[in-house]
């Protein structure tokens, strides 16, 4: 008896669990998510004592993007691909938009903390 | 956003993220989802995102409908409508109902802007290399040569047999205007939702109420710098559209070229605005104007949204203006729905009608 309550309870505490990790997605701290491909290379938190930092991304074509995360924000200072418009961009604070390096299928985000309060944005 | 020529971007970097997001706890009982979808299209990265009865096939049939017009208005692709076209030495080509369209409203812009958008642009486009990257000065014997072939009032539309014709030599370019088309023919497949946000790589387009009923809020980023300058709230049903040249441009000897030509130079426009949206219900307008401002500048540009009634435009929309000295400039119509982000103290005027 006092087993099939203990069971209980431990079901319903991963019942719990995973509903309010499904449903407070948002609270997670703010990541920085570097995808190449489609497939995640690199996450870094966007703050803490390790900023800044700058990593090298080695994208499609054999073709790099250096990424530079600091405090609340990050950048692509450099890339040796054509049209330079990842680097143009210059620094995103928010989920709203990504950094996105057609040429070399690089695709910087920032996933989780504040809500940035838009839904979406243009420029 | 900035225009981007459209361009076969292989397949093979295809993202779908397309995961019904369950509305967790609260969710229980209700039958309309959330579903959101991030693909690459049109050489840029779109988001669709949107909440109600069977988001997830709306937002997959979005998603197909935009790999059609890809496959359609291509530059690259030697089966698209407009290959066919810039391939065709002066031959008629039958097109579809799509790229008749999207032509047509072209030349219809670009009579109603004086020509200040071409649909023609695209050989000055390749000369300067803003179609590959590999970017260079054309000498002036080249520019005057290109500008030969930059002639929108050489197309031929016939319409009743869905067919194009343009001069041997010449070439169309939609990049201007197949993203907000595009956002135009998605929202109509997202129309049933309760409310959904398209974003073509910084293309706007807002669909219904939010279910807080709080008012939409599209950031317009910051063209000296990162970030954004201001909020701006539409009605659902509307795009918000921006062209600038501080995205895609090269400079050599000190000087900046951006990517938006003026049909009349084969150059980069010597603007004195660097940022421009328009916000309407037509997104395809609304797109090509963006460009066609950008070129005509500040005055032009206030003096063409306060024509657009009595001229029987049959164009409605709404700008943002800022200049190069940053000055944000405000239509009216609109200006109760804007507002600053914290922080900004660019200075703001009113464009009265």
């Amino acid at each position: 008896m006092k087993k099939n309550i203990l069971i209980g309870f431990l079901v319903l505490v991963v019942a719990i669990s995973t509903a309010t990790i499904l449903s407070k997605g948002g609270d997670e701290p703010a990541t920085v998510r570097i995808t190449v491909g489609g497939t995640t290379v690199n996450e870094i938190p966007l703050s803490g004592n390790s900023l800044p930092k700058t990593i090298t991304v080695n994208g499609k074509d054999g073709g790099e993007n250096t990424v530079v995360v600091e405090e609340g924000r990050v950048c692509i200072s450099c890339a040796d691909c054509p049209d330079q418009i990842c680097v143009n961009q210059g620094w995103i604070t928010d989920s709203t938009l990504p950094i996105v390096c057609l040429p070399h299928q690089v695709i910087i985000e920032i996933v989780g903390g504040e809500s940035s309060g838009l839904d979406t944005a243009t420029g | 956003m900035l225009r981007r020529r459209i361009l076969a971007v292989p397949r093979l970097v295809v993202l779908m993220l397309a995961l019904p997001l369950f509305l967790g706890l609260t969710g229980c009982g209700a039958k309309a989802e959330s579903a959101s979808a991030q693909i690459f299209a049109m050489d840029t990265i779109m988001t669709l995102s949107g909440y109600g009865q069977n988001s997830q096939e709306k937002l997959d049939e979005a998603v197909q409908l935009i790999y059609q017009l890809e496959d359609i208005l291509s530059v690259t692709d030697e089966n698209s409508d407009v290959w066919r076209l810039n391939h065709a030495d002066g031959q008629w080509v039958t097109v579809s109902p799509y790229t008749l369209y999207i032509v047509q409203q072209g030349v219809y812009l670009a009579e109603a802007t004086g020509g200040a958008i071409d649909p023609t642009i695209y050989p000055a486009m390749t000369a300067w290399g803003f179609t590959t990257g590999d970017y260079q000065v054309p000498d002036q014997t080249s520019l005057d040569e290109l500008l030969s072939l930059v002639d929108y009032t050489k197309i031929q539309i016939d319409e009743e047999n869905s067919a194009i014709q343009i001069p041997a030599d010449m070439m169309l370019d939609l990049g201007a205007l197949a993203k907000g088309y595009t956002s135009d023919l998605v929202a109509e497949v997202l129309a049933d939702l309760d409310y959904a946000v398209i974003s073509l790589g910084g293309n706007a387009y807002v669909i219904g109420e939010k279910a807080d009923g709080d008012p939409w809020r599209v950031g317009i980023q910051d063209p000296s710098g990162g970030g954004y300058l201001a909020i701006i709230s539409p009605e659902g049903g509307n795009a918000v559209i921006t062209s600038g040249g501080y995205q895609r441009f090269f400079e050599e000897d000190g000087q900046v070229y951006w990517h938006i030509l003026d049909p009349e130079t084969a150059a980069p426009a010597e603007s004195d605005l660097i940022s421009v949206t328009v916000i309407g219900e037509d997104g395809l307008v609304c797109d090509g104007l963006s460009t066609a401002l950008f070129v005509m500048g500040l005055d032009q540009s206030c003096e063409f949204w306060r024509s657009q009634q009595d001229q029987n435009l049959n164009l409605n929309f709404d700008l943002i203006l800022v200049d190069s000295q940053g000055v944000i400039y405000v239509t009216e119509t609109i200006y109760d729905s804007f507002v600053l982000v914290d922080g900004v103290e660019n200075p703001v005027e009113v464009i009265a009608p």
